[in-house]
């Protein structure tokens, strides 16, 4: 394939000064390899002593950074045109490890000792484990994927880590959270993970932020952390989330979880797309389950959050080939990892040339948060109970799954999936008093909602569900 | 080791890096082909997402068509400028570890919006320290070179 290489003036000494060279090659990297073979002198400028491109060089083939493409295995065609540009950036801004700034950090002989295996990896090295130590991480939801990335950054020695959490520790947490215990149930999330990391590694800080993350304090939480960390579950936090890492500079190391997939992502704005390149608006409130309505495989976080240590330890080492610009797909039934080229939206709102959103806004707003149903479409549990109890005539209707009706259910009461809704409406009566119930009230207030403009204006949400039934009511009821 | 820049040049300069402050600027200094004769300044879009107060970036397509526009008008990239607000004209360690060695790197302080001490710098092949390098303002230039005035 004959293309055209294109070099920067500056570089020009080293081509004779050719500005444009003719090449035979199939890929990138054959092409870049018989440049430096003609002209030697360039080879340290886009090669580092590893044989490694080096990272502030941009190959663009016909204007696209290749790094969107198959890097330097991206193949080559006729006439196609490779750009070598320089990647300038600097600036007054002082890194953590910066001399100037802050005192170059020393280990001690028992740390020395635990980090052996870090330290005898040139990829790491003294260097590497300095940068670790240096370094902070602010993890956002010490839940599923919090637990375990926490656990590994802890581990391998990032100087300080941050945990967001204002949750306490339920019973429903233990099978994938492994940072806790059956004794912990009731305790903060956040107190009880910054106890276990210490314990892990006592050499580090930790930083318990009991707060719930919103506009109102992101900037300055996020702010004094060098790297992002999101294990949040919900989509008003994520794009705040994304929304202050590009306001602030930082990347946010992405990972969510959903039954037997997650996926994976570096959101980095200064060099790459963030989620709202990606996802430019919530899906419409209620289509997307969350992990308590759809459920979760308990390993898959594991792995997930796992994927997220290791790209933060990466983007703190400054090593490897972070996933900007890539999204992880990973399967756990078929076992398979896919990854998907993710490009920076030219029209993104907050990373975009032009952006639009210029602060943090209202994320429960942007994201159409399902507005709770009127006092006069909802029925408590004890009150429900009480009409009961009275004799009243209500029917009872059951919109969750089959098999999660087998686990447990209201006597008595008609199972209707909320898919099948529909189709069965016509088995329903108008006149009679209806009371939906389901899991933990989410996908019975959008039946109440669908019901209502059906006409049937006695029907009435359970608040909180059959789980919050279980707990206020009826305790033989199985939790799940 | 010596870098000339036209003093119409120097101002224009200046005056980038006070009109963005409180913000860091950035641009390219151009010159003729091999030489460190600074005749031209272009100002480029500091292009980085987060806050721009100590950092800078430069879109690479912008300065690729830059180049090629330097390179239709027989000139060079002999360097890059920049604005440090309310920071001492060195470079950080930020900015030498992103340096390249071909160029040369004019940082102009900024302390509360008016532009002051600048000095230029050149890193070494390995990025790991930067000397400084004289810089010579002269008059005359750069109208009777025959160069268009700003791209």
């Amino acid at each position: 394939m004959t293309v055209t290489v294109i070099i920067p003036t500056a570089l020009r000494q080293h081509t004779d000064n050719e500005d444009e060279l003719k090449l035979n090659a199939r890929n990138v990297s054959d092409a870049l390899k018989e440049l430096v073979t003609a002209f030697p002198n360039l080879k340290r400028h886009l090669y580092s002593e590893s044989g490694r491109l080096r990272s502030f060089i941009n190959i663009y083939l016909n204007e696209e950074d290749i790094r969107y493409k198959e890097g330097e295995s991206t193949a080559l065609k006729d006439g196609d045109t490779l750009m070598i540009i320089p990647a300038v950036a600097g600036g007054a801004h002082a890194p953590v490890d910066d001399e100037e700034h802050g005192p170059k950090v020393s280990f001690s002989s028992s740390e020395f000792a635990r980090y052996s295996r870090h330290l005898i990896m040139p990829e790491v090295g003294l260097e590497g484990q300095s940068r670790l130590k240096s370094a902070s991480v602010l993890i956002i939801g010490a839940g599923g994927l919090g637990t375990p990335s926490a656990t590994y950054l802890a581990a391998a020695g990032v100087g300080r880590i941050g945990i967001v959490d204002f949750d306490t520790i339920e019973k429903s947490n233990l099978h994938r959270q492994v940072l806790y215990t059956e004794q912990d149930i009731g305790k903060s999330k956040a107190d009880i993970a910054r106890a276990r990391l210490l314990e892990i590694n006592p050499n580090i800080k930790v930083e318990a932020h009991k707060v719930r993350l919103d506009s109102s304090n992101a900037l300055e939480i996020l702010g004094a952390y060098d790297v992002i960390l999101d294990g949040t579950d919900n989509f008003p936090t994520r794009y705040l989330v994304n929304d202050a890492c590009v306001l602030l500079g930082k990347p946010n190391v992405y990972a969510s979880i959903f039954r037997f997939e997650g996926q994976a992502s570096v959101f980095y704005a200064r060099e790459g797309p963030c989620y709202r390149c990606l996802y430019p608006e919530p899906p419409p409130p209620g289509l997307v389950p969350s992990c308590a309505e759809g459920g979760v495989l308990g390993v898959l976080p594991g792995i997930m959050g796992s994927i997220q240590a290791a790209e933060a330890i990466d983007l703190i080492l400054g090593k490897g080939r972070p996933l900007i610009g890539r999204l992880v797909l990973f399967d756990a039934l078929d076992m398979t990892f896919k990854e998907l080229k993710l490009r920076k939206n030219p029209t993104c709102s907050i990373c975009g040339p032009n952006p639009t959103v210029k602060q943090l806004i209202d994320y429960e707003a942007f994201c159409g948060v399902e507005e709770e149903l009127g006092a006069e479409f909802e029925v408590s549990p004890k009150a429900l109970k009480e009409q009961i109890d009275n004799g009243r005539d209500v029917v009872l209707l059951d919109v969750r799954e089959p098999f999660e009706y087998e686990i447990a259910h209201l006597n008595k009461a008609k199972l209707i999936p909320l898919g099948q809704l529909a189709a069965h409406v016509n088995e329903l009566d108008t006149a009679r008093p209806i009371v939906v119930y389901c899991h933990m009230g989410s996908r019975s207030a959008q039946a109440v909602r669908f019901l209502n403009g059906l006409g049937f204006k006695k029907a009435k949400n359970l608040k909180g569900g059959i789980k919050a039934w279980g707990n206020e009511v009826d305790p033989t009821i199985q939790m799940y | 080791m010596v870098i000339r820049i036209g003093r119409r040049t120097f101002e224009e300069i200046h005056a980038h890096a006070e009109s963005t402050y409180p913000e860091e600027c950035c641009g390219l200094l151009i010159a003729s082909s091999g030489s460190k004769d600074v005749v031209d300044s272009v100002k480029m879009r500091n292009a980085f997402t987060g806050p721009k107060h100590d950092r800078y970036h430069i879109d690479p397509l912008e300065l690729f068509k830059a180049d090629r526009e330097v390179a239709r008008r027989g000139l060079t990239i002999a360097g890059i400028y920049h604005s440090h607000p309310d920071y001492p004209a060195t470079l950080s360690k930020f900015d030498v570890e992103h340096s390249f060695p071909w160029y040369s790197y004019v940082v102009v302080s900024v302390p509360k919006g008016e532009a002051g001490d600048t000095r230029s710098w050149l890193p070494n092949q390995e990025r790991s320290s930067v000397a400084e390098e004289k810089i010579e303002i002269h008059d005359g230039m750069p109208a009777d070179n025959g160069v268009s005035q700003k791209a």
